[in-house]
């Protein structure tokens, strides 16, 4: 017989084993994504592309390494950071509808780039060619700046009142006010302006060069690192906030540290792919589902894995062969994101109509 | 830890809300109180009085509006949530939803305080879950899911939470609510064995006065605009403080047996012959019915006479008027009694 402990620590390995699995389907999608685009190329070609020799078309050389490489990688930051919002979100309101884009963090971030793409002019001229835009650490900055302001605003609120539904419901108002704010932006802005803002609107991973790489994943990294730090705050809020202060956490200190952690992913993430929908509601529910456990010790792995993993999918379906150059990533994301968390609930019986 | 220790000790306090422009709703003030190792302490009164309140001051979610309270000593005002966490455990009202968790991995919660960044358990902490899974009397059920528990199980395990955080303080708010009438006393049996063996000080607030008066070494008393009244329950009964804080009109503590009895209309008179358990029962139906019960047995008397026998047949004679009736049963008499009226 064995004692509740043993058990415990046998539900750990299972759940070590699921995540490896995960890890092994990330790198599977991974080469899929850069083999697999609207131009052919045969996989033995890949592999010397890869190994930094040779192929027979130079041009072959050119997609692989500077644009499905980093889309591919984009595509793992954005989902792994994206499920890690969701997650914090989700548990700090304790509400499974709640997400990155929730507290008005991504509205922000697109007032932002609002601001800069449709009204700022740049010596260099207008903006046309998306990547150009995004190379311009300007807008980049505006994102942020936008994002941290309502982040700001949020946190002020974060202090003053003790409901976190409360936050829950200012959040949602604030992102109604700031993406009006940003239609009658658009409302005044020139047609060339418009059209980039709305493709960058649509979302995309492809969107970050090489040169903006280094950043882009610093920022995300530290990001997932303090949500790491916030494992054992996060776990003690699942049991309502008033125990939570009793197992000797500091409430404040906890949800604003949870607030900025999920505001830098968020501004990151929505600076550079564009405000992704989705990824960040279903992920958490896939990850939770797949280990059987809400503990987020397990869980934030857990996100970071299946984030990355469906962002991969997600990309790989928008570029199939067949659609002619890429599909928006927030069209898919949401056509598949939608029955997966649909699935998930129809699966679960303690939220089902006893017959 | 010894049992009869000072771990909790109030004074002057005053609680309560504070609204706008420094306004202060005191719901009590001047408490000063005590709580000991080894001791269940039962608060009790009615709804709106401050008992949560208190509960909620005692373990530091609400600021105290004036006073001090002392945890061995040191004030609480002072103290860090993490410190206090190692001191007073709670158990709230509020439904707990976890989600995906095993009753294991709740009653794990109760180590927060004592696991390091990541709050990753070390065998010691396995250990004590598994103690306290035990003590608690769910050690078959850590493997099972903490939503599919029924509520008496969902207290134990949160019970269980309280002693893994290894607190000599216990405060648990209305632990007994919604839970069917055996539930409830393995809940309070629990409780006391856990202070009497394992030395802890526990505060709970409940309702169920008859079943405080059963289980308490001490109780508080609280009502809306009187004083906290603190003593043993059998002090309690006979200063009468049970009648002064919880009479309404149509109930009343009866001091004899320890219990409330509620108005009923009168019906009338009867005499009532005979001893035994029989006896005692046919006197509570008749009290319950409205009757009163005539002090002294009088033949001659024009009310009317039951006589309660041992025999199986006819054990319940009503003479009356002249004539006699036998009955088998309370239940047959009760309906004799009011044909005849």
């Amino acid at each position: 017989m064995k004692n509740a402990g043993e058990i415990y620590i046998e539900g750990n390995k299972r759940q070590a084993i699921k995540l490896f699995t995960i890890l092994i389907l990330i790198i599977i999608f991974f080469i899929l994504n850069i083999a697999w685009g609207s131009v052919f190329v045969p996989f033995p070609e890949i592999i010397k592309v890869l190994t930094g020799s040779q192929p027979e078309n130079l041009s072959w050389g050119t997609i692989i390494l500077n644009t499905r490489l980093p889309q591919a990688l984009t595509s793992v930051l954005a989902g792994a950071a994206l499920g890690v919002c969701g997650l914090m979100m989700q548990t700090l309101f304790r509400n499974p509808l709640a997400g990155p884009s929730v507290l008005g963090i991504s509205s922000g971030a697109s007032l932002g780039v609002a601001v800069m793409m449709l009204f700022v002019t740049f010596p260099g001229g207008k903006f046309v060619v998306l990547n150009q835009v995004l190379g311009n650490f300007s807008v980049i900055f505006a994102a942020f700046a936008g994002a941290f302001a309502v982040l700001i605003l949020i946190g002020i609120l974060a202090g003053r009142f003790k409901s976190s539904t409360i936050i829950l419901i200012m959040g949602i108002m604030i992102a109604y006010a700031v993406t009006a704010l940003v239609s009658v932006l658009q409302f005044y802005s020139l047609k060339e302006d418009l059209q980039a803002f709305v493709i960058w609107g649509l979302g995309s991973f492809a969107n970050v060069s090489w040169k903006n790489m280094g950043f882009f994943s610093i920022i995300i990294v530290a990001g997932i690192l303090l949500a790491v730090s916030l494992v054992k705050p996060l776990n003690a809020l699942l049991l309502g906030e008033n125990y939570a202060q009793n197992l000797g956490i500091s409430l404040k200190k906890s949800r604003i540290l949870i607030i900025l952690a999920t505001g830098i992913l968020t501004a990151a993430v929505t600076a550079y792919c564009g405000p992704i929908a989705f990824l960040g509601l279903a992920i958490p529910h896939l990850s939770r589902n797949l280990l059987k456990t809400a503990d987020h010790l397990i869980n934030i792995p857990g996100v970071i894995l299946t984030g990355a993993l469906l962002a991969l999918f997600c990309n790989l379906i928008a570029r199939l062969p067949g659609f002619d150059g890429a599909l928006p990533i927030n069209a898919i994301t949401s056509i598949i994101g939608a029955p997966a968390v649909i699935w998930i609930i129809f699966k679960r019986n303690e939220f089902r109509v006893q017959a | 830890m010894k049992n009869n220790q000072n771990v909790l000790i109030t004074e002057n306090l005053a609680i309560g809300y504070s609204g706008k422009w420094n306004t202060k709703f005191k719901l009590q003030n001047h408490l000063t109180l005590g709580l000991k190792t080894g001791e269940l302490t039962c608060l009790l009164g009615p709804n709106g009085c401050g008992k949560s309140t208190l509960i909620r001051s005692l373990s530091g979610f609400h600021r105290a509006l004036e006073g001090s309270i002392k945890l061995f000593d040191q004030p609480l005002s002072g103290m860090t949530p993490a410190e206090i966490a190692k001191v007073v455990s709670v158990t709230l009202t509020e439904p707990v939803d976890v989600g995906n968790m095993t009753v294991f991995s709740v009653v794990a919660f109760g180590r927060t305080p004592y696991t390091g960044f990541l709050g990753k358990l070390k065998y010691q902490d396995l250990e004590v879950i598994q103690r306290s899974l035990e003590n608690a009397g769910i050690g078959h059920l850590h493997n099972r899911q903490f939503s599919q528990l029924s509520d008496g199980e969902k207290q134990k395990v949160m019970i269980a939470k309280s002693l893994a955080q290894e607190t000599p303080l216990m405060f648990l708010d209305e632990p007994t609510a919604f839970l069917d009438f055996p539930s409830k006393i393995e809940i309070l049996q629990l409780l006391r064995n856990t202070a009497w063996d394992h030395h802890k000080a526990i505060l709970l607030t409940t309702h169920d006065l008859n079943l405080a008066l059963n289980f308490a070494d001490k109780i508080w008393l609280m009502g809306n605009g009187m004083p906290v009244v603190k003593g043993i329950p059998e002090d309690l009964i006979l200063s009468n403080n049970f009648g002064k804080y919880f009479d309404k009109d149509s109930t009343k503590f009866d001091i004899n047996a320890g219990s409330f009895t509620f108005e009923v209309k009168e019906k009338g008179k009867v005499q009532v012959d005979g001893s035994g358990l029989k006896y005692d029962w046919l006197v509570k139906a008749l009290r319950r019915k409205g009757f009163t019960i005539a002090n002294q047995v009088e033949v001659l008397s024009q009310l009317p006479l039951i006589e309660v026998s041992s025999g199986q047949e006819g054990t319940f004679e009503l003479k009356v008027a002249g004539s006699v009736h036998r009955m088998n049963n309370i239940q047959e008499l009760l309906e004799k009694l009011a044909d005849l009226a």
